[in-house]
């Protein structure tokens, strides 16, 4: 597999709104998130796991998701995390931000040839 | 070996020294790294290859640390905080665990405490049980909601009185005129002789009824029919069934009632004891006569459901105005017609001629005041134990803060300790509910069974109270303790001065309280010997009474003479009534032309009737053989003369006149009660001899030989008498017209006896707390040379102040609220000093027992032992 380590910051800007997308599909907690973001990124977003709760606690205290405390049948305690209606308008202004970049690099740049992904 | 569970733990506590990381934080990662771990074992990593893979995956913990701190505004704690976001609910199990700890580890409080709380409720519950019973009065008539009975009520000058005995026309004519009245039914009270081959009993529960009996009343019927309709018919209940018949069936059989045979008709279960109406045997009413002038029927009213209460009310005024244009104004139906509920006749005040049992709801009132305070010296207990232990908590709480609680857990962890004990108490207070039940039914006459407790209602009833006590217990301590601030409980320069001044004055209030039902219960007393010994009017005492005279028929002059023939019988004299018996209401015409009609109570005697009772006659004379023409003649008593407007000397030259038939006045008696000492002496006239009087009485000299007077009245007695003697002494049974205020007295003086006695545990845990706190001084104290005596009064002085100063509050209050009490009484006793000096002896004495137990235990003690401590 073809690695590309993203710069700092391109992370930062990319997280939230991948967390928020993660979590449109259904409330999850950290664990899942991050193999979620794992299993959807091909291993492309590298991240150590710790850092993602931060971004959570920052999603959470821009109210953008809100959190529980569930125990789960075997007695681990998670906090589950889900989105709000917040949370939903910053994604969708996020999607057009990255949408309207991605264009404007797809004019310029040509679509991405086929063997350049492999 | 690698051990992961410690592995974990040491990673944890870097992440605590991080002060970034919250409790919350600490537990979120955790949980990730649990996750982690046991994906990589399933992919088959030994453990702590899992370990150090997860830990090293969830990255540089400093890192993290300072983008969790990024997230937040410096001092204000995240919302996601892991116990305040997970609730108290789910720590509940934890408070009560730690409660339960600090409940075993403090025995000797726990119990105090406990035992307090429990007593408290469960004389709540009794209490509570009691006027529940009091209040469920004939709600089990399935119409008692549209079910009245009528009253009569006149307004004369001077003379306001309210009467449930009614015409016996009055059914007929209101059932015949009222659209609005469903059913009409009189009832009336009877105690004939009931007769069933060879075994006869007197019957004292017997009524006669209309047909619609059941209409209004819902009595069970077990077997037979419901109707009352022909004449010379009989229902009997379940209990009379063995008694007359064993283990025959009834039904169809005929009774001997008097001199009438009845049939059986049904048979129905025994009334409940919530029932105003108490009856063994229910007849149908024979009597077809409608008369205005007849007055000794109950009537009861079904009404319509769209009724309307002051229509119906105005309609029977009408219609007894109509009625009395019918010559039958001497009858004395200028009545105001009055509709009491079935449901408060029980309660209903102020009737004074009335049948059934009769309660009184300002005692209800007090009985529920009293369940209060109970509860309240209870809670006060338990504050007050709370509190005193603060001192030995108040490290605990300090510690507690130290590590990080905070106030509201601190008083949640308080408030848990005391619902916990509430409920233990609770428990507890069930168990001695149900043992003391069976002496409230006995103090008290009713029979409420332990399973009554067990509804829903009494369920929720008890389960707030419960819930109540252990918050408003619990809550001061919770709300003091958590204050405390850490620094100073720690560096042990903390005193609880403040509260000792709370402290103190719960013990006052709490002795306050029991003072004030201790000095009630004294003042209850005094006025029942009072009411007992004075104010009659005559003298009860060696008078025998016999009852059942009317069967005597003919025989009754003989059996008379028989009597007076025995030594030692001073007078014999018989009547239709005797102090304390029902005596007849009617209205009576004075002879002066134009004047209205009077109310009086009246009865016809016989002669030596005012020297057999010791009556005062204050003008004119008494009864006499030497007149002939007695039998017309009456004495008024001074009430009613008074109220013709006579004076005592005017009177004897009148007449009372009812139709055409005079009387003359012979005589005029001083005022006596010949109904109870809680009313003023009612208008009264005795006419003179009549057939078949009701009792005859003896008076007996005190010194003669009482047993063998009473064979030979037995003797006399089966001379002329098939039916057994019935006989009692009349001072006996006027003890009944007591009944109320000696049933109070009982449950007052029991209540405010627990109430001492949980004041006493208070002081009790008091003084065992204050001789542990001051074990060094008195060490000390007695090295220095102080003897037993000045320790035990030391430790005692304080506390027995409290107690003293509870009293002098208590002496203004108990007596406001006793002559409040008094005030009920037509003829009451004072509230003297004398039952204060008593009262507060009694306190004081119980207080000094209690505390000087613990003193002398104090006092005793080794000072080496008590010096060398910690």
């Amino acid at each position: 597999m073809y690695l590309i380590m993203l710069s700092k910051e391109l992370m930062a800007a990319s997280t939230r709104p991948l967390l928020l997308t993660i979590l449109k599909r259904g409330e999850s907690y950290g664990y899942q998130i991050i193999q979620d973001v794992k299993h959807l990124s091909g291993g492309t977003l590298e991240w150590s796991d710790g850092m993602l709760y931060p971004v959570l606690h920052k999603l959470q205290k821009d109210g953008c998701i809100q959190s529980k405390w569930v125990v789960s049948e075997e007695g681990r305690k998670r906090k589950y995390y889900s989105i709000t209606e917040t949370g939903l308008g910053e994604l969708q202004a996020a999607k057009a931000q990255w949408l309207s970049i991605h264009e404007v690099f797809a004019k310029i740049w040509g679509p991405t040839p086929q063997w350049a992904m492999e | 070996m690698f051990d992961l569970e410690k592995a974990i733990k040491e990673w944890k506590r870097k992440l605590r020294k991080n002060p970034a990381y919250e409790d919350g934080d600490i537990e979120e990662l955790e949980s990730h790294l649990r996750d982690r771990i046991e994906t990589l074992e399933a992919e088959s990593y030994t453990e702590q290859q899992a370990f150090d893979i997860a830990a090293n995956e969830v990255g540089d913990i400093n890192r993290i640390g300072t983008e969790l701190s990024k997230t937040r505004i410096k001092g204000n704690r995240p919302s996601t905080h892991w116990k305040e976001s997970s609730g108290i609910s789910s720590l509940l199990p934890n408070y009560f665990k730690i409660a339960w700890r600090n409940l075993i580890l403090r025995k000797g409080y726990t119990v105090i405490n406990i035992i307090g709380l429990s007593i408290g409720l469960a004389a709540c519950i009794l209490i509570a049980l009691y006027v529940q019973h009091e209040w469920s009065y004939d709600t089990f008539h399935e119409n008692a909601d549209r079910s009245y009975r009528v009253l009569r009520e006149f307004d004369i000058p001077d003379l306001q009185t309210t009467i449930s005995s009614t015409p016996s026309a009055l059914a007929p004519a209101v059932m015949e005129n009222l659209a609005s009245v469903e059913r009409a039914v009189r009832i009336q009270m009877d105690s004939p002789v009931v007769g069933y081959g060879l075994e006869k009993f007197v019957e004292p529960s017997f009524l006669i009824a209309d047909d619609g009996f059941f209409e209004i009343f819902s009595f069970d019927l077990l077997e037979g029919t419901s109707h009352l309709d022909r004449p010379n018919t009989v229902m009997i209940t379940q209990r009379m069934v063995p008694k007359y018949f064993g283990e025959e069936n009834p039904i169809g059989k005929s009774l001997l009632v008097g001199n009438r045979e009845m049939e059986i008709t049904g048979v129905l279960t025994d009334p409940p004891s919530n029932s105003h109406l108490d009856f063994d045997f229910i007849a149908s009413m024979n009597t077809r006569e409608l008369n205005w002038g007849r007055n000794n029927f109950q009537t009861y009213l079904l009404l319509t459901p769209e009724y309307s209460l002051n229509n119906v009310i105005k309609e029977i005024g009408e219609l007894i105005l109509s009625q009395s244009g019918s010559g039958n104004q001497l009858a004395g139906n200028d009545f105001i017609p009055h509709l009491q509920p079935l449901t408060g006749i029980y309660l209903g005040q102020g009737v004074s001629v009335d049948i059934g049992s009769e309660g009184n709801i300002q005692y209800l009132y007090l009985f529920i005041a009293l369940a209060v305070f109970i509860v309240i010296l209870a809670c006060i207990n338990f504050m007050n134990l709370a509190t005193a232990r603060s001192m030995e908590r108040a490290r605990e709480v300090g510690m507690r803060k130290t590590l990080g609680g905070n106030r509201t857990q601190i008083a949640f962890q308080f408030l848990g300790e005391s619902l916990l004990m509430a409920f233990l108490a609770s428990a507890l207070a069930i168990i001695l509910n149900y043992i003391a039940l069976p002496f409230l039914n006995a103090i008290s006459g009713t029979s409420i069974a332990f399973t009554d407790f067990l509804t829903l209602k009494n369920s929720v009833l008890l389960l707030s109270i419960t819930i109540l006590t252990g918050l408003l217990a619990g809550g001061y301590p919770a709300f003091i303790l958590s204050r405390f601030q850490p620094s100073q409980v720690l560096k042990s320069v903390f005193r609880s001065e403040g509260n000792s001044f709370l402290r103190k004055s719960l013990v006052v209030f709490q002795f306050a309280i029991s003072i004030t039902l201790l000095a009630g219960t004294g003042i209850i007393h005094k006025q029942i010997q009072f009411m007992k010994r004075s104010g009659l009017g005559f003298n009860p005492n060696d008078v025998l009474l016999i009852k059942q005279a009317n069967f005597l028929g003919q025989n009754h002059t003989p059996f008379i003479n028989e009597l007076s023939k025995i030594s030692g019988v001073e007078n014999v004299t018989s009547g239709f009534s005797v102090p304390g018996t029902f005596f007849i209401n009617s209205m009576w015409q004075p002879d002066t032309p134009d004047a209205d009609a009077h109310n009086l109570d009246y009865s016809f005697v016989n002669f030596d009737y005012v020297e057999t009772l010791d009556l005062e006659v204050i003008a004119g004379r008494s009864f006499s053989r030497s007149f002939r023409s007695d039998s017309f003649a009456v004495m008024l008593n001074e009430a009613a003369v008074k109220d013709f407007g006579w004076s005592p000397d005017e009177a004897v030259n009148h007449k009372i006149l009812r139709g055409t038939t005079e009387y003359d006045i012979i005589g005029v008696l001083r005022d006596f009660n010949y109904r109870s000492l809680h009313a003023e002496v009612y208008p009264l006239a005795l006419f003179g001899p009549r057939q078949r009087p009701r009792y005859v009485a003896l008076r007996i000299n005190p010194e003669a030989d009482l047993p063998r007077i009473i064979e030979e009245v037995q003797a006399g007695w089966k001379q002329f008498s098939s039916l057994t003697l019935e006989y009692s002494f009349l001072a006996d049974d006027l003890k009944t017209q007591y009944e109320a205020e000696d049933r109070l007295i009982k449950v007052f003086g029991s209540f405010s006896g627990l109430a001492i006695f949980i004041g006493c545990l208070g002081l009790f845990g008091l003084a065992a707390f204050m001789v542990i706190q001051r074990t060094k001084e008195i060490g000390i104290r007695k090295v220095l040379g102080a003897t037993t005596t000045q320790i035990v009064q030391l430790v005692s002085t304080d506390l027995l102040k409290l107690v003293a100063f509870g009293f002098l509050i208590a002496i203004p209050v108990a007596w406001f609220i006793m002559n409040q009490w008094l005030e009920s009484f037509a003829y009451k006793t004072e509230v003297s000093w004398e039952v204060f000096l008593i009262t507060g002896l009694i306190a004081f004495t119980i207080a000094l027992i209690t505390v000087s137990g613990q003193a002398i235990r104090a006092a005793y003690m080794n000072p080496v032992k008590s010096l060398k401590s910690e």
